[in-house]
Formats: structure tokens, sequence, C-alpha cells
């Protein structure tokens, strides 16, 4: 991450309340998150009160307040950043060997997965990953997703799969598929809204059979 | 990583006084990790409800000064992220940006055996919990007093600036120990009663026994079952410097 230098001065009393906010965040993602990822939330965060300390204090004069105001949406801006660092191979994952590999596990296009590449999951995944492993055993056995997925195009599996599953961003894919980013963002809508109902409808069968 | 060493990476951010750690260890599944936070102001994550993975201590440099602070963080880490406090807090002393302070942080790596990271089985009886009534009077009252303090206005900047931060340190208190973390049941914040006791000082506007009462006061906010004691120690004391500015 590159942080650009800011120019701002603190007073004392400034630098109490963002170092208070800092610390709120920390504490709200700590219950949530592992590793450092708290800390960079919360660093996220401070550094943007930082940069117009006088407007927050006058909103919230409370720096709890407002760090609890902001926590989940600096929680889900982090993870978007994440995500698309991961797809450009920026970001280092520990691997079972206790190595650090690129964050991408998938193979993009047309590789071909361990059994010779059948279905829209193996198909993309990698021969090495853990995940992979779970993900085709849990889709083989309960056949749970494919339910999910009933209703929509191998395309829009595809894409809600590389998009969800594996980290891509929209404007990656759609750069790939030589579309526009609006086209596939609309496609990816319908696909969750389609998946989101089939989920109900299995979780009411099941509470009804259960 | 080897059979019997584990690599241990700690960060510390001197300006909002946080320390983290993470370990490297061979991922056991999401399922398998335990997220424990024994109070506000810490929170640890056991891979398979066993060995440490990662932690947060707030208010870090005040909570490594006490040994019993620190639990349930391994002991062998404990003189590791000494030496990070310490050093990093050294080297922030020469600076007097206060972004350069935000921004500041600190890492160090070490290798420790991976049987010094497991979790202690330590029998503890239940945590006392508060009457809802005691811990909203608590939270007001230490509201006051941060009103109060920082209603008074010291003769220098240096007085001022402490006067500030002592202020800001209480309201935090007040919040953090009514409404836990986000989620949570009310509950004591070490960190920051033992950062708040720490930034007593004689520039603040308060006499000796005053000072004293207070110490005693935010020491007692560790026990759930003193803070009726000391919300009525925290009121007094507004009232005392309400009378006294009026």
């Amino acid at each position: 991450m590159t942080d650009t230098p800011s120019t701002a001065r603190l007073t004392a009393n400034e630098e109490a309340y963002v170092m208070a906010v800092f610390r709120e965040v920390a504490r709200i993602a700590a219950r949530s998150r592992r590793g450092f990822d708290a800390d960079d939330i919360a660093g996220d965060v401070a550094l943007a009160v930082a940069d117009q300390p006088a407007a927050i204090m006058a909103g919230y004069p409370d720096p709890v307040c407002y760090a609890r105001q902001r926590a989940r949406h600096a929680g889900i801006s982090f993870d978007r950043r994440e995500r698309s660092q991961r797809g450009e191979g920026a970001r280092l994952l520990l691997g079972p060997d206790g190595l650090q590999h690129p964050g991408r596990r998938y193979l993009s296009a047309d590789a071909a997965g361990p059994d010779g590449g059948k279905g829209p999951i193996v198909h993309l995944a990698d021969h090495g990953s853990l995940l992979e492993v779970v993900v085709t055993e849990r889709l083989a056995t309960g056949g749970l997703l494919h339910r999910c997925f009933a209703g929509l195009s191998a395309v829009e599996v595809h894409e809600v799969w590389l998009i969800d599953g594996c980290g891509y961003t929209v404007q990656e894919l759609a750069a790939s598929c030589g579309q526009r980013r609006e086209t596939v963002s609309r496609r990816l809508n319908r696909a969750r809204t389609v998946i989101r109902q089939n989920h109900a409808a299995m979780s009411s069968e099941l509470e009804l059979s259960g | 990583m080897t059979d019997d060493t584990v690599r241990v990476e700690l960060r510390y951010r001197p300006g909002p006084d946080v320390l983290s750690g993470e370990v490297a260890l061979l991922p056991l599944g999401d399922s398998a990790a335990v997220t424990e936070s024994p109070d506000a102001d810490s929170s640890f994550v056991w891979s398979g409800g066993r060995y440490l993975s990662s932690f947060q201590l707030v208010h870090a440099s005040s909570r490594l000064a006490n040994d019993d602070a620190c639990a349930p963080l391994p002991i062998c880490l404990v003189p590791v992220a000494r030496q990070l406090v310490t050093a990093a807090l050294e080297a922030l002393a020469e600076h007097d940006s206060p972004m350069a302070r935000l921004r500041a942080r600190a890492q160090s790596t070490t290798n420790l055996p991976l049987s010094a990271l497991q979790r202690a089985v330590v029998v503890r009886s239940a945590a006392p919990v508060a009457d809802a009534a005691i811990t909203l009077a608590l939270s007001t009252s230490l509201a006051r007093l941060s009103a109060a303090i920082h209603q008074q206005v010291p003769a220098d900047e240096q007085r001022v600036r402490h006067t500030d931060r002592f202020s800001q340190l209480l309201l935090e208190l007040a919040v953090t120990v009514a409404h836990g973390a986000v989620g949570t049941a009310p509950g004591t914040a070490p960190g920051t009663s033992a950062a708040t006791r720490a930034a007593l000082a004689d520039t603040l506007p308060l006499t000796g026994p005053q000072q004293q009462a207070l110490r005693d006061a935010l020491r007692e906010l560790d026990d759930p079952q003193s803070w009726r004691h000391a919300s009525e120690t925290f009121q007094l004391l507004a009232q005392q410097l309400e009378h006294s500015s009026s």
C-alpha cells in the first residue's frame, strides 16, 4: 500500500481524537479479523480522519461513536481492496508448506482441472489448492451449490464464481471477456438475486423437512 | 516454520498504542479458530483452540508494564513485546509531528517454540457482570469528570496538552466500560484504565489527595464488583472540580 504524505497539521485535541478513533476501530475489527487486518483497517480510518479532523469532530464529538459508525464500512472497503490486490497477484498468502505464495489460488481461462476439467468449479481450480478439494467435495456430496445455481446460465455461474469465489474484480472480468463493466455488473446482480432466491427456497424446504 | 519453532511477527503502533501479532501457523481451517476477548482491550485468536494464531492489545505499553495484565498472552511473548514497544516509543520521542506519530509503525519478528504458544489451561470463575444501572452511573460519572477536568484552564501549553489527553482518556474509558466491544456485554477495559492511571500527572489540575483518590478509583475499574464505589468517587471529584471552577 502506498501512503500519500499528508501536509495536515493536527492540534493536540485533534490528535487525541484520531488516536481514539484508531483504538476503537481496532477493538471492533479484532473481534472478527485475524492477523494484522484489524490494524490495517484502523490505520485507514485514522488517516482518513486526520485529513479532515475538524469537520468530523464537529459532526461526531465522541470519537468512539464515529469509530463505530465507520468500522463496518471500513471493513468492507478493506476487503474490496484486498480482493483487488489478490486479483493483481500483489498479496502473498501462507501456503500449506509454510512458504508464501501469490494470493491468486485459481487458474484463469480454460486451464484443465485435476480430473480433466469438468464442471464450472473444478474447471477453474488450481491443482494444489486445499480449498479446491474442500469445495469440490462439498459440491460432489451435497449438490447444494448446483441447486443454488439453478436457472443460471453457465456464463453466469462462471462469473459469480470468478468474482465471489476467486476474488477477481468486475472490471478485470469485463476486460477479459471484452464487455462493458456495467454489462457484467448487471448480469452479476441478476445472478446473485437468483442464487439468494434459490437459497431461501432451499432453506425453507430443509426447515419443513427437518 | 519448523517442527519445533514458529515465526511470530509483532507490529506496534506507538501513536495509538496498539500492539498486534501474528503467528505463522499452518492453516487449520476457519472452523478451527477460536476468538477470545477477555476484556474490551484485548483479543486473541487460537488456532484449533490450542495455539496462538494472532492477538491484539490496546493501550499495550501501559498494559505490558504490569505482568498480570497481559494474560492470556503467552509469557514468552511479553519480553519481546516490551522490547519492541520500548524501542518504538524511544524512536518516536524524537518526532514532534502528530502525523508522524499516527503513521509510525514498528515491527519485529522472532522464532519461538510452538509449545510456548499453547493456550494455558486456566480455570476461571465466571467474570462478574455489573448491574446495568451501576454501569450507566459509572459511565455518566466518568464522562462528567472528563468534562470537569477539560474545563479547567491550566497555565501553560504543556499542562493544556496533559489535561486534554487525560480528559480524552477518561471519555474513552467511559464509553468502553459502558458498552464493551460492539455486540458484547459491558466489561472491564484494563488497558484503558492502566493508560489513564499512567497519564495521571502533577501537571493536572488536581490536588494530591484528589489524584490519589482518582488513582484508586481507576484501579477499581478492573473489577466490576467495585464499580459502584468507583462511580461515587468519580462523581465526588467531578463535583469538587465543578465547584472550584465556578
